[in-house]
């Protein structure tokens, strides 16, 4: 069985936040407020919080096993089977999301005229020998593009510095708390619960009982990054960070040293690119896991080109336009993570719980 | 290994055994024949010219010949090979016990087949009348060449030796740098009909016994007829064998195998071949240079990330060069765009086809250099290059900047140290440009983490190729991207779980710290 | 299932991968069939439309240039393209209709406004600017008060297009004060801010039709512009941002103590004119500002707006006066002198702007900034910036000059050379 260490979790969780994260978390929370904007980025660590507890119980209650397995073994062979369907949509959504989400942002970057599903085809094609591959070699690839990121973005970073004007964050809490709470429910509820995905991976952990506080470490270090980020992104762009898709991406295209150093969001498209790409391996070795787990099969490598196919064409069925996945994202997704991501598995072990038990012997045989 | 069906005893009578002997060989011109009285009785010794030492079978006729009274004894003919029966490989592992002359190991044969063996093993084989064994000593002198210096992995310091044709000779070679009894080079023989010798390199207590246990299972699925290289053997062993990737090092350094053994690796010698393979092999250790280890360590990491960036080079650039010109012209800056637009103007050619014509006229000229001999193959290099370049941008056919690009690329390869590399990067230039003209930098990012994918999911002997990367494992970065002085080196790499893991211990009562610590 | 079947599948899965990948090329362009264009300018048409100018590099030109000895001088080095149209966009289109390859925008360096298009059609044309994913936020914005094609057609070098060489000419103008390096992060920024003013970079054409920088223009998101003249705009420019390199001609302060702050300051304005009406430049010191820099700071209630400015200089003497030997004496008197001078060209400014309607200086962004209670409190009465009064703390430092301390033929220098020589030396 193959086993990934700690630190490839830590960083495989790290890039399911950020994937989407540096895209579009800063135009996020500045819909809401612009000078408190620094605030809202660390509410992710609320959502890692429950992650977090949720994946305590998880190890605790079921230890090496699936979350989808875990349902299962709580409400028995039916209604277990259903509430892991319920889980895989739940997966396929949330892949069909990202992957819309990166299409769209390929097209608008680097190939305007190039069809939004050839562009989508070409990624999952990558996501899909990926997960071919296995969970290991999605977590050494993370470990494998770590160093290119450290250099390549605080690069980015610095170049961008030049712009930064700190008027931007001025007057500090002028609006009061609630901007500063709505513009942090995002990150909290959407980009904190995908954390639980990390559930899916259990049985290829070399220490699951660290999962917890993995994840409560993921969520620390992408909520400092994406507070950077923010603090960046609005001390550089101001004001129109609020009306923009994709502040960071307008970040690097302001950067301009001399007649060489300018035009570099191709540059940073590209590594845009190369972390969704993780990130949508990451959701998607879940979501093959979990039809491993409904389907009761051997192995899950039987489900990885279908699965690839299906999100692929939910991602164009779901979302009709740009607008579509913003607005699910913004107002669908909070409460759909924190019912299914939370709720769902709460309830399971609170099944489980009640049952008292008998699980623990035959969880197992049972599966 | 070898299937042997009805052995033919060898005939009491020395005449008739060595024409059985000849008949079995015929035609064999170099085939010499020497008869003798021994004690009254008759002896025919046969060998074959040219793959034996005159001198050390004279020394064998000496020892029949004072044989003495022993020799009328019965049995003394076979006593002179004590308990050596058969004509395997093990036999040549030691002295024999019985042998007269300690110098010269002598071994009994006990039928036809084994006696032919022997012969064809460069032996002189005695037939005496009256005994039904034979008695072979190894005189073998086979043609080869002296050792010279290493020309394929060219170091300005260092040791210059490289290995030969000779496994005996290339075991010495090994032997005087490694000299402790834990070194052990476990006999083989591949190839049913070429029967070639073969040495598995260990050190005792050092080599983690499962990479041994797999390395033994590996080589026990080679059927061939002839190994007349390392690397069928190679092909028989190797991880991800559809993986363009090299999984297996080749070195025709003595030096390197005493280094890679020391890292708690093993090594495979085969006579005939003057290289040696070292498993396992990561991708980081094939872009390392014998030469960061002879020069001052600051110097290595600059040196190495170059060849880090090159081996990425090699591959990506053409592609790089493709997409900025078709899909991303936006990267580069004003002055250039319009310089390259202007190069461009008036090719014939799509830049992708310039690219890949480009890129194959390159590769013909790089393989007509190595083809040809060397001195007419540098000239074919310079040649190609320089004048058909120059030429093919006079004539409008490429642009200035594909022909830098793609002489770029070339060069990148040839920085980087080991073959099997550059093979990889010329075969995968080429997809990388057709995926930068299907979809520009997208595509190539695209493949390039597909390849990286690749790259972390290939195993050399349960190795990650790409460790101690990915995974990471950070007690050995220290001999990866950077090279740490060697006194800071004081453990072996962890990757390949030696059993003695300290490099020394020092002996008792010598300082451990440097000397400058206080 | 067969190992054949898996090779198959892989094959066919492979195949239709690549061929869809084929078919979505659509973005494949060479590039020797690109029209790269570096400059765009913008005017109002007769009849309300917008005027595009497309400053485009021509490659025939580039191209010559690569040749050697084919005498490509005669090319020139950019294509001016002209069209009327309703948005940006669709002029685009239609000068790429009339091209022969793909117009390209993505180096476009630099967009010159004319006057009418940011009193007209501002609002349309900064949403296409801003949106459109070719055009990045680093291309500079460039008034003029002549139409922007001429500017853009000012043919003055033969190797460089027009737009790029007033993308230098900016850039060697930011070297005095980075506002005038007006890209559009900046000038977008600053119209979002609550002050809604930009400053932007005044090109015209001069008398022989080359592009000089004219000044500063001060647009309000409104579309109300200020045009100041770069022989005035140093209180502008000290007002909006830290400066670097300025000059400044102070009068030359009288050797015994007069006391200039305040009463002196009409003095020293006509200080620079002789009896005769003429300028006297013996009479007057030229300062060149290092650097400077200034703050703006609300220092009051919404009962009783007020600010407070501070400005802090370091400069050296480029050109003494005759009378003056620079001892510390007089470079503090000469210091003083600077300041005030400082402080009557940046209330002058301020008074221009005021009249024009025009916070350019940012003083409601300095009140946002403190105290947005306050700035909420006073949104009630917009023109309240208008008179709200400014107190200043301006300190000049002087700190040095060059290679002499006091003018070779200045009066000082003549006395002590009379003293060395004698009188009869001199007059023989």
């Amino acid at each position: 069985m193959a086993q990934i260490s700690r630190y490839q979790v830590i960083l495989m969780l790290v890039w399911v936040v950020l994937g989407t994260g540096i895209l579009t978390m800063p135009g996020t929370i500045a819909q809401f407020t612009v000078h408190d904007a620094w605030m809202g980025a660390s509410f992710l660590l609320l959502g890692g919080g429950l992650s977090a507890g949720v994946a305590w119980l998880h190890v605790r209650l079921f230890p090496g096993l699936t979350l989808t397995q875990a349902v299962r073994a709580a409400f028995g062979p039916w209604i277990g089977r259903f509430l892991a369907v319920w889980l895989c949509l739940w997966l396929l959504i949330t892949t069909a999301t990202v992957g819309r989400e990166m299409s769209a942002f390929v097209t608008v970057a680097t190939l305007p005229n190039t069809a939004e599903y050839l562009v989508g085809a070409a990624a999952f094609a990558c996501v899909a020998y990926l997960v071919y591959l296995g969970i290991e070699v999605v977590g050494r690839v993370n470990e494998f593009i770590m160093p290119l990121v450290l250099v390549i973005v605080p690069l980015l970073f610095v170049l961008a510095l030049r712009w930064f004007d700190v008027a931007a964050f001025q007057p500090v809490w002028a609006e009061g708390f609630t901007p500063i709470w709505r513009s942090g429910i995002v990150p909290a509820f959407a980009y904190g619960l995908e954390f639980v995905v990390a559930l899916q991976w259990v049985p290829a952990l070399r220490t699951p009982r660290t999962l917890p506080l993995d994840i409560l470490i993921a969520s620390a270090v992408s909520s400092l990054i994406l507070t950077v980020l923010v603090v960046e992104t609005v001390g550089v762009v101001g004001w129109p960070v609020k009306y923009m898709n994709y502040p960071v991406l307008e970040v690097v295209r302001a950067i301009r040293l001399g007649k060489l150093i300018e035009r570099l969001d191709t540059v940073y498209a590209m590594g845009v690119v190369a972390i969704l790409v993780l990130k949508l391996s990451a959701i998607h070795l879940s979501l093959c896991r979990a039809l491993q787990d409904v389907c009761g099969t051997q192995d899950a490598r039987w489900a990885v080109l279908p699965a690839a196919f299906a999100v692929w064409a939910a991602s164009y069925f779901l979302f009709r336009n740009t607008a579509g996945v913003t607005a699910f994202i913004l107002s669908v997704v909070p409460g759909y993570f924190l019912v299914t991501a939370i709720f769902l598995p709460l309830v399971s072990y609170a099944a489980a719980w009640l049952r008292r038990r008998p699980w623990r012997r035959t969880a197992a045989g049972r599966l | 290994m070898r299937r042997r069906q009805g052995p033919t005893p060898v005939p009491q009578q020395a005449e008739r055994a060595a024409a059985e002997l000849e008949r079995r060989l015929m035609p064999c011109p170099d085939l010499r024949q020497q008869s003798l009285v021994v004690a009254g009785r008759t002896a025919v010794i046969v060998w074959l010219e040219g793959l034996v030492d005159e001198q050390r079978l004279q020394i064998g006729l000496g020892a029949f010949a004072a044989g003495g009274r022993e020799a009328a004894q019965p049995g003394w003919w076979e006593r002179l090979g004590l308990g050596q029966g058969r004509a395997t490989a093990e036999s040549r592992r030691g002295p024999a016990p019985g042998g007269r002359s300690p110098l010269l190991p002598m071994r009994s044969v006990r039928h036809m087949e084994a006696a032919v063996e022997a012969v064809l093993a460069g032996n002189a084989v005695a037939f005496l009348d009256g005994e039904p064994f034979a008695t072979a000593w190894d005189v073998e002198k086979s043609p080869g060449r002296t050792i010279e210096r290493a020309e394929n992995e060219p170091t300005l310091q260092g040791p210059q030796e490289a290995f030969t044709e000779n496994l005996g000779g290339n075991l010495a070679l090994l032997r005087k740098r490694l000299k402790t009894p834990g070194f052990k080079a476990e006999p083989w023989e591949f190839g049913e009909r070429s029967r070639t010798q073969a040495a598995l390199l260990y050190i005792e207590g050092m080599t983690k016994p499962e990479l041994l246990d797999t390395v033994r299972r590996r080589l026990e699925y080679v059927h061939v007829d002839a190994v007349v290289d390392l690397n069928v053997v190679r092909e028989y062993i190797n991880d991800a064998p559809f993986s363009p990737f090299p999984t297996t090092e080749e070195t025709e350094r003595p030096e390197r195998v005493v280094s890679s053994l020391l890292q708690g690796r093993v090594g495979l010698l085969i006579d005939g071949s003057p290289n040696c393979v070292m498993v396992p092999v990561t991708l980081p250790m094939l872009l390392n240079s014998p030469e960061d280890y002879y020069m001052r360590f600051a110097l290595a990491l600059p040196l190495r990330l170059m060849r880090h960036l090159m081996f990425w080079s090699a591959m990506l650039l053409p592609s790089l060069y493709v997409a900025l010109l078709t899909y991303n012209q936006d990267l580069m800056p004003t002055p250039l765009l319009v310089s390259v637009a202007a190069q461009h103007t008036g090719i014939p050619f799509p830049t992708v086809i310039e690219a890949l014509a480009m890129m194959v006229a390159f590769e013909t000229l790089r393989e007509a250099g190595t083809r040809l001999p060397r001195a007419v193959g540098q000239s074919v290099s310079i040649v190609g290059t320089l004048i058909i370049g120059d030429a093919a941008v006079r004539a409008g056919l490429v642009s200035p900047g594909m022909v830098i690009v793609v002489a770029a690329t070339g060069v990148a390869s040839f920085t980087l140290p080991a073959l099997g590399l550059v093979q990889v990067t010329r075969l995968l230039q080429f997809l990388f440009v057709g995926v930068a003209a299907l979809m520009g930098l997208y595509g190539v990012m695209l493949l390039a983490v597909a390849t990286v994918g690749h790259l972390v999911s290939i195993r050399s002997f349960g190795i990650p190729y790409m460790s101690p990367l990915a995974p990471t494992v950070w007690s050995d970065m220290k001999d990866t991207v950077v090279r740490a002085p060697w006194w800071a080196m004081r453990q072996r790499p962890r990757q390949f779980e030696p059993l003695d893991s300290r490099r020394a211990k020092g002996r008792p009562g010598q300082r451990q710290k440097r000397w400058w610590a206080r | 299932m067969t190992r054949a079947w898996a090779w198959c599948r892989a094959w066919l899965s492979s195949l239709l991968l690549t061929v869809s990948l084929a078919a979505g090329c659509a973005d494949y362009t060479e590039v020797d069939d690109l029209y790269v264009m570096t400059g765009l300018g913008v005017d109002v048409a007769d009849d309300g439309r917008l005027r595009v100018t497309a400053d485009i590099i021509n490659p025939d030109a580039s191209q010559s240039q690569q040749t050697v000895g084919t005498g490509g001088g005669s090319q020139t080095p950019d294509l001016v393209v002209q069209t009327e149209a309703d948005s940006l966009e669709m002029a685009i289109d239609d000068v790429q209709r009339r091209l022969p390859h793909r117009v390209y925008l993505s180096h476009n360096a630099v967009v010159v406004l004319g006057e009418g298009i940011v009193q007209r059609q501002l609002q349309s044309l900064m949403d296409e600017l801003e949106r459109n994913r070719s055009i990045r936020r680093s291309e500079l914005l460039i008034m003029t008060k002549d139409r922007a094609a001429d500017v853009l057609s000012a043919r003055v070098a033969a190797s460089v297009s027009s737009a790029l060489r007033l993308q230098d000419v900016v850039e060697q103008a930011a070297d005095w004060s980075p506002v005038l390096r007006s890209d559009q992060l900046h000038v977008m920024r600053r119209w979002l801010s609550p002050s809604g003013t930009s400053a932007m970079i005044w090109i015209d054409r001069n008398g022989q039709g080359e592009p000089i920088v004219r000044g500063l223009a001060l647009v309000t998101r409104e579309g109300r512009t200020l045009w100041v003249d770069a022989k005035e705009w140093r209180g502008m420019l000290w007002w909006l941002s830290s400066t670097r390199g300025l000059l400044d001609s102070v009068a030359c302060p009288k050797p015994h103590g007069t006391r200039i702050f305040g009463g002196g300051r009409a003095r020293e304005a006509a200080g620079h004119q002789g009896e005769d009406g003429l300028t006297r430049l013996d009479e007057t010191v030229l300062v060149h500002w290092l650097s400077t820099r200034t703050r703006v700071r609300w220092a009051g209630t919404a009962q009783r707006p007020r600010f407070w400015v501070e400005w802090r200089g370091e400069g050296e003497v480029e050109r003494g006066c005759a009378s003056m030997r620079l001892d510390t004496d007089a470079y503090s008197r000469l210091e003083a002198a600077a300041a005030s001078l400082v402080r009557t060209e940046m209330q002058a400014a301020l008074q221009r702007a005021r009249r024009a309607g025009v916070d350019a200086m940012g003083l409601q962004n300095a009140l946002y900034q403190a105290d947005a209670k306050a700035y909420q409190a006073l949104a009630a009465h917009p023109d309240w910036w208008q008179t709200a009064p400014v107190h200043y703390d301006i300190r000049a430092r002087l700190v040095r000059s060059y290679m002499v301390t006091h003018s070779p033929f200045g009066e000082y220098a003549r006395e002590s050379q009379k003293k060395s020589l004698g009188t009869g030396g001199l007059s023989r």
